[in-house]
């Protein structure tokens, strides 16, 4: 109860009436789950699943969507030459994309008879809001965690030691790296015309480093906090820049959604057990459908695409490029990694042009002046505030790598030497949380 | 059965928690000693710097403080001025800002002149919070804070008041490792905030400009306490300058009628020198980093130019070095 009614008030505390809406999806949900779990009737279950779902969805579509398809039908009556639909620009309900996706798994998974009804409406609205996880997640399954709602708080030592160091890297990651880094990439992106290739191609590398540290950071602190208070929630990120593949990136980033998607969308549509061209289409399906998700935009669609895109390409030439790395002789070895590690790096890097662009002109825009090789001198690079911005920029670089690289044999992760250095590190470097955590906004 | 000890919350709390907060805090303390007893006082160049020169310069030279905001600072060079000044200009700050420096002067030196630029907009953001930080214990400088709406309770604690601006601190600190013969001279400093470069800058603010006219209108909450000032002190002799804008700053301008009779008003104070009549159109594009800040050729054309300007007035005499 007193989790509950925090949870409640920490969501209320950004925009009180809001709070309807998550009434809403949770009473929808819970009854709907009742009603498919005492239906015997087959055809009454997958209705009753349906409409449940198709609610869910439209919470989305109203709050997240409107003004966007809304935008999209005018360009069409626009060519008809009829009236323009007005546009009505709601404000988008922070973690709408995460909660409606809690419960939808949790309807669809009683629907398979994949989880246990839960009868408790106060555990089940616990699961729904639960505050570390309610506003980017990691996006749960109820029978992950609400069987952790009905044990009892056990202290350990380790359990509390590993949180602490969780929730500090975590602040490490954000307000050192994640925010450092985005004053270099705001400014640039925001002033393309005055910057040459260099700087844009630094900006972009710095984006793919700033939203892991912003998402991961939230992801350490949302995990650190629900561990302190004995829950386990699920892991979201396993180093996804060291991925050798595109495939291997999806196994490694934003796991909880990869997961979803996969088991919501992707298997459904047939998976990988179809013909050739039904696996490239259930693919690209769920690709665009997680582009969708992310925002309303179309380079958010777009950049969902190219992910579905750099995946088929990579499954279809993965024997090709193995026999030219063998050729090489570097298989296997060291040489070959790193070679898949830094392409797969420059391949996401370059698609996370289209999610940071604020449209498909200005991502254009950043790809025509790193290809027009724009070479205007080194010291433009040292934007904002000159040459010891870069510095510091490269030093919370290195310092994120080292902390990466710990050796395990010194434990160090779980020490407090740990938590005392990053809270150091945060206070001499870090930025004062003016930048919102990026995946807030979906 | 497993009989090591089992740690309790009350060995977190006392062996992990309790050492760590104590270390961070001693941490915390010792960095803002540092910054604040080796940092600033070292890094002459940086606003913070000035600031604190300002505040605790107790040498008898008898040196024309210059005020203003970042236009104050990379126009005057005493170099060129050809009489013995400092420059305290602070980048972004508003007209208060610039008369509560003022005040801080001529509180302990009324007999020194004073140079005040003149700006043709009233903003009321003063710049870069880390400039005053160090120094809230001055009533002026926290008059100054409250006037951004700036002044967080969190300023006031050692420890955590410079969190988010040791960077600031750092970086002057690192810039005054390479000094510049050529671009620092008595608080002169000509470099702009953004390293971009010359020409986007000066054309995309001359755009800029040509999109929005400019329109003047007065602040008169901050008129007033430029009036306070010159009342207050009334045996010291305030010289107001305009250093250049460019010449397409006043293209299409609106109500400039109203910056005649702002003028007017400060000349009715007999302490009061008015120096507003540089010929914009003497500066090249080449002179200029956007349309309002002058370069260092603008400020060596300009300190030339005001160097023949400033030896007609006896009252500078004894500050004159050629």
């Amino acid at each position: 109860m007193v989790l509950l009614a925090a949870s409640i008030y920490f969501y209320m505390s950004w925009k009180p009436e809001y709070v309807f809406l998550l009434g809403f999806c949770t009473v929808l949900n819970y009854y709907s789950a009742i009603l498919i779990h005492n239906e015997s009737r087959q055809n009454y279950r997958y209705w009753y699943l349906v409409t449940s779902v198709l609610l869910n969805l439209s919470v989305i579509v109203v709050f997240k969507y409107l003004g966007f398809f809304t935008e999209i039908i005018n360009s069409v009556l626009a060519l008809a030459n009829a009236e323009p639909l007005p546009i009505i620009h709601l404000l988008l309900p922070v973690g709408i994309s995460f909660y409606t996706f809690h419960t939808m798994s949790y309807t669809i998974d009683v629907y398979k008879n994949e989880t246990p009804v839960e009868k408790h409406f106060g555990y089940f609205s616990l699961f729904v809001s639960f505050w570390p996880m309610l506003l980017a997640g990691p996006i749960e399954r109820s029978n992950h965690l609400i069987p952790q709602f009905r044990k009892k708080f056990v202290w350990d030592y380790e359990r509390i030691m590993m949180a602490t160091n969780r929730i500090s890297f975590g602040f490490f990651k954000k307000m050192v790296v994640a925010d450092r880094l985005s004053m270099y990439v705001n400014e640039v992106y925001a002033n393309l015309d005055s910057y040459g290739t260099l700087p844009i191609v630094i900006a972009a590398i710095f984006f793919s480093i700033q939203i892991y540290c912003d998402f991961s950071g939230y992801c350490d602190i949302a995990i650190g906090v629900a561990m302190i208070i004995d829950f386990d929630l699920f892991e979201n990120f396993n180093r996804p820049y060291t991925a050798t593949s595109i495939k291997d990136f999806w196994s490694r980033w934003h796991m909880s959604l990869s997961r979803w998607f996969r088991d919501y969308v992707y298997i459904p549509l047939g998976g990988n057990r179809v013909s050739e061209g039904n696996k490239i289409r259930n693919l690209m399906v769920t690709f665009l459908v997680s582009g969708l998700w992310h925002g309303a935009n179309f380079t958010y669609i777009f950049w969902g695409a190219l992910h579905g895109v750099y995946q088929v390409i990579g499954t279809y030439t993965e024997s090709f490029r193995a026999k030219i790395r063998t050729a090489l002789g570097i298989e296997g070895k060291w040489l070959g990694n790193a070679q898949q590690t830094v392409v797969t790096f420059l391949l996401v890097t370059f698609a996370w042009i289209f999610f940071r662009a604020k449209s498909f002109d200005h991502a254009f825009q950043i790809i025509g002046k790193i290809a027009a090789v724009d070479y205007r001198g080194i010291g433009e690079v040292m934007i904002g505030k000159g040459p010891f911005q870069m510095l510091l920029n490269l030093l919370v670089i290195v310092l994120l790598t080292a902390a990466a690289k710990l050796p395990v044999k010194l434990n160090l992760k779980y020490s407090p030497a740990f938590i005392i250095a990053c809270w150091a590190i945060v206070l001499l470097i870090g930025e004062g949380g003016s930048e919102d955590f990026i995946y807030f906004q979906f | 059965m497993d009989t090591t000890t089992q740690k309790t919350p009350k060995d977190y709390f006392l062996k992990v928690l309790l050492p760590s907060i104590s270390v961070l805090i001693g941490i915390a303390l010792l960095a803002d000693l540092w910054v604040t007893e080796s940092i600033i006082p070292k890094a002459e160049t940086s606003p913070t710097g000035r600031v604190y020169r300002l505040l605790n310069n107790s040498t008898t030279e008898k040196q024309i403080p210059v005020f203003g905001s970042s236009r104050a600072r990379c126009s005057y060079n005493p170099k060129f001025m050809g009489i013995n000044a400092y420059n305290y200009g602070v980048d972004g700050v508003s007209l208060i800002g610039t008369l509560s420096l003022a005040r801080i002067h001529c509180e302990r030196s009324p007999d020194v002149p004073v140079i005040i630029n003149l700006d043709y907009w009233f903003w009321k953001t003063i710049g870069d919070v880390s400039t005053f930080v160090p120094f809230t214990s001055n009533k002026h400088i926290a008059y100054t804070l409250d006037s951004g709406k700036l002044n967080s309770w969190h300023y006031r604690i050692y420890g955590i008041r410079y969190f988010d601006l040791y960077s600031e601190y750092f970086r002057h600190s690192f810039k005054a490792l390479f000094p510049s013969s050529d671009s620092l001279f008595n608080g002169y400093d000509y470099e702009m905030g953004k390293h971009v470069p010359t020409i986007a800058a000066l054309n995309s603010s001359i755009e800029l400009r040509k999109e929005n006219p400019f329109e003047f209108k007065p602040e008169p909450a901050q008129v007033e306490l430029l009036e306070k000032l010159l009342i207050d002190f009334p045996q010291t002799t305030f010289l107001f300058i305009k250093a250049p804008y460019h010449h397409s700053f006043l293209e299409d301008a609106k109500s400039m009628n109203g910056y005649s009779d702002y003028i007017n008003q400060i000349k009715t104070h007999k302490n009061v020198i008015v120096i507003d009549d540089v010929n914009d159109k003497d500066y090249s594009d080449s002179s200029f980093s956007n349309n309002i800040h002058v370069n260092r050729k603008g400020a060596k054309q300009f300190g030339i130019w005001l160097n023949a300007k400033l030896k007609t007035y006896p009252q500078l005499k004894d500050y004159q070095t050629n």
